[in-house]
């Protein structure tokens, strides 16, 4: 049978890629709609290769479609080409594998994983015909369904969503796709069934809540609107992620897509609690995968995709109990098949040397630490447990291996820095070069050492103990970044260090997307009528433009970023119960301030709250 | 031990770019666990050749490729196991044995059979078309455009009802795109390519003496 497409050869012959259009890749689901009674659009709103290499889109396609009853399909953000084509000739939106409109759908899901998309959530709504807010749509528009790590500040972006799912889309999903089915058996209208849908735990449903504001503009209160709508929303976590659906046979693209390979979800959450890191916090507790159960379906999605790389997933890899004999699992099986392994989120504090040995034959490049901070004062304010002498003795290791090509990763701007602690890292990565040319010996080197400095501008995000603190405006940072270019002009290795900083004025918008209230849609919105889209790919990023949407708001930087807010203030992401407590966050907020680091969860449980989400590899028993 | 492996290219992966076709066929390979040889180095790879890459858009009855694997003798078994996962649209025709001094599939080219649809009723006179000694084009190449004589290139080319048929010399060089000449007839006629809606397929690929490609240094099936 051959699947019809929604746009006619003429348009694909003239566009980038089309390919990313047409769907049919292997392993997609293909269903006869008159079999099915829930039609679901699953979304990453960024272009498709971006979308396709993200995971929790291919746990989630692949469970709903386990469901006989539903047919879950693929949404993708059109490249700039199509979608000024598809405005122009006013063709809608449609799902990859039916190639049906998305405004048929029953479900619109958007994955929000970074808050630079956010624009991107009304291309899709636009393109597809379905009225930006949810208090404009009809029963016969989609439900529109946020959800990911952004989703845990779901206020900048309430009025576009109909409902947010927060936390792991593993628990609740049935459950409220048979409250559909039964409400639109009934004949229930679609404000009926958001009503029952916000008493589903882990579901959020903006337009029942209101906020009022303070004449200073802070939250004065929050709360539900009818009768009976939970005040609180608790985040959704799988207690035991052996028995969760597990995408065995992830879709293939054609198109290659920027994590081209098989990713393999060893954990999830994290035991190290950075206090810049919203994934170490909304995920926890530390759950494990069994090293039989990855052993297997690792296996499976091997056979299953053809790929000859496997990435093992997770916060920090290293932190898997049971790593070496899982790695020596996938190197004995797939040495004939060529697999490459990759391991991302290593430790240098835990640099497998024996582990890397055994993978770097097959394929060498560059590794990459993030130490975060340049001196350890930084590093403790941060909690990120590593001191100098880790990160020397793991480069070390890496160089005595026979790498010579290192990434660092740092974060400027963060809390409480001093001058000192950026020009630490021009120190610290002046040190490594040195140690290269100590540890290995000149007739061993493979050329020179090569030092890649990239820095970050630290963005505060809610559910970090940093929550509260200030951002400084793009020419401050701009100041750290060159005064630490500067300083790395001054090394003895000068010349093999490289140094990138980013965007400064992105990072500014990050941090008011991140931390902004319900006011802040208006902003979006206004954006994206003066053009705005795609607000994540630097030659589309226009800072100017958010400046005068913000102003035209009556909004303001200040009020947003560049002010510490109190302890007691309402957080807009307040009613949202993420596992680790808010009196967690303020514990570590001060002991932060003092230069006080906290133990991780396998040295010692700190009682951050998640406990309660039952699992954890390392939580007490109750 | 080599294969050529012929394939079609049918509906909507006419839409795929040759770096794409490659990766599908690596993880096809893969996906129905055929034993492949590697190259030595940091980085192995599959041994693949395919034979003239075709261009986005354009679908074809007669793509190839050459594969090394560590067990050929069952060509029909390999062809059945490749089509139980290739997917829609990359049906998998004939697998042969190379003989061992064969030579590449991308080497061995020397023609291509095209068919061209036109969507609505036409008259064009190829006859007429290559009256002239000399038939000078326009050609794209990496350093700039160049002017070649296609007239030499142009082996057959009939027209049937709304289908435009040609054998054109392919592989190296003396490479010509079909489009590129039923842009020129269609001109000649005073119609404009843009403006004419086609579909254009590639029927095979043959090597010198027009020998089929799948026949060519192959051996034939017990």
């Amino acid at each position: 049978m051959k699947r019809k497409l929604a746009l006619p050869d003429r348009i694909l012959m003239k566009i980038e890629k089309p390919a990313r259009y047409t769907g049919g890749e292997i392993n997609s689901v293909m269903k006869d709609k008159d079999q099915i009674s829930v039609r679901f659009a699953m979304c990453f709103p960024d272009v498709y290769e971006i979308g396709m290499s993200h995971l929790g889109i291919q746990i989630l396609y692949s469970m709903l479609n386990e469901r006989e009853d539903v047919w879950c399909e693929r949404v993708y953000s059109p490249w700039m080409d199509l979608h000024r084509i598809m405005k122009e000739e006013e063709i809608l939106l449609y799902a990859l594998e039916s190639q049906d409109p998305v405004k048929a759908f029953d479900f619109l899901g958007i994955t929000l994983q970074y808050e630079m998309c956010y624009t991107n959530i009304l291309q899709i709504l636009d393109l597809s015909g379905i009225p930006f807010r949810s208090c404009e749509r009809s029963d016969q528009d989609p439900i529109v369904i946020g959800g990911g790590p952004c989703a845990y500040n779901p206020e900048p972006i309430a009025e576009f969503f109909d409902l947010f799912y927060i936390g792991e889309g593993e628990t609740v999903y049935f459950d409220l796709i048979d409250l559909y089915k039964d409400f639109r058996e009934k004949g229930k209208s679609r404000r009926e069934f958001l009503e029952a849908a916000s008493g589903i735990r882990g579901i959020y449903v903006p337009s029942l809540y209101r906020t009022e504001y303070a004449p200073d503009g802070t939250i004065s209160a929050f709360e539900p609107v009818p009768e009976g709508v939970p005040a609180r929303v608790s985040k959704q976590a799988c207690e035991n992620l052996d028995l969760v659906s597990f995408p065995d046979a992830p879709v293939i693209p054609y198109v290659q897509a920027t994590q081209d390979r098989v990713t393999l979800e060893i954990q999830r959450g994290c035991i190290r609690g950075c206090r810049f890191c919203q994934a170490g916090m909304i995920y926890r507790p530390f759950r494990t995968r069994s090293l039989e159960f990855l052993k297997q379906h690792a296996q499976y999605m091997i056979e299953n995709t053809g790929y000859e790389e496997i990435s093992l997933s997770s916060l920090s890899s290293s932190d898997y109990p049971q790593l070496l004999e899982l790695l020596d699992f996938l190197i004995e099986t797939y040495e004939d098949r060529k697999v490459n392994i990759s391991l991302p989120s290593l430790r240098i504090d835990e640099f497998p040397i024996d582990v890397m040995n055994k993978v770097q034959d097959i394929r060498k490049s560059s590794l990459t630490f993030a130490p975060e901070a340049g001196t350890q004062r930084m590093r403790d304010v941060i909690n990120k447990g590593i001191t100098e002498e880790n990160i020397f003795t793991g480069a070390a290791n890496a160089f005595s291996c026979g790498w010579n090509k290192v990434k660092l990763y740092f974060m400027l701007g963060l809390p409480t820095e001093r001058e000192e602690d950026i020009k630490g890292i021009s120190s610290l990565a002046e040190r490594i070069a040195e140690l290269y040319y100590d540890t290995v010996p000149k007739e061993q080197r493979k050329g020179k050492i090569q030092i890649t400095v990239s820095t970050s501008f630290f963005v505060p995000k809610p559910f970090t103990p940093f929550q509260w603190e200030p951002m400084l405006p793009p020419e401050q940072y701009l100041e750290k970044a060159y005064l630490l270019n500067e300083t790395i002009r001054t090394e003895l290795n000068k010349k093999s260090i490289k140094y990138n900083w980013h965007d400064a004025k992105t990072t500014i918008i990050e941090g008011l997307l991140a931390r902004g209230d319900r006011r802040i849609s208006r902003v979006i919105e206004k954006v994206y009528e003066d053009g705005g889209v795609f607000d994540a790919w630097t030659e589309y990023f226009d800072y100017d433009r958010w400046i005068r949407a913000l102003e035209a708001s009556g909004l303001s930087l200040s009020f947003y970023l560049y002010r510490r807010r109190s302890l007691d203030e309402i957080l807009p992401w307040d009613f949202i119960d993420a596992g680790p407590s808010k009196s967690f966050m303020v514990r570590e907020y001060k002991r932060a301030l003092e230069e006080k680091i906290t133990p991780n969860c396998k040295a010692a449980c700190c009682g951050c709250g998640a406990a309660a989400y039952k699992g954890g590899e390392y939580c007490p028993c109750e | 031990m080599r294969v050529r492996i012929k394939f079609t290219r049918n509906g909507f992966v006419k839409y795929l770019g040759h770096l794409d076709i490659m990766r599908t066929f690596q993880r096809c390979f893969n996906r129905a666990q055929i034993r492949m040889i590697y190259s030595e180095g940091f980085n192995p790879h599959q041994k693949l050749q395919f034979a003239l890459p075709l261009g986005v858009g354009v679908l074809s009855r007669g793509e190839y490729l050459d594969a090394e694997v560590e067990d050929g003798q069952d060509p029909s078994g390999i062809r059945e196991s490749l089509n139980r996962v290739s997917g829609d649209g990359f049906e998998i025709l004939d697998v042969r044995i190379l003989e061992e001094q064969a030579g590449n599939a991308m080497a061995s080219v020397r023609f291509a059979s095209y068919e061209i649809e036109f969507k609505t009723p036409i008259s064009l006179d190829p006859v007429r078309y290559l009256e002239p000694e000399q038939i000078l084009l326009q050609k794209k190449t990496k350093t700039g455009i160049r002017e070649v004589d296609v007239k030499q290139l142009i082996r057959k080319m009939e027209m049937n009802g709304r289908i435009l048929s040609m054998t054109l010399g392919s592989g190296g060089e003396n490479s010509i795109k079909p489009e590129l000449i039923a842009a020129d007839l269609l001109r000649q006629s005073g119609l404009s390519a843009e403006a004419t809606e086609m579909e254009v397929t590639r029927c095979d690929l043959y090597a010198e003496g027009m020998i089929p490609l799948i026949e060519y240094q192959t051996k034939t099936h017990e």
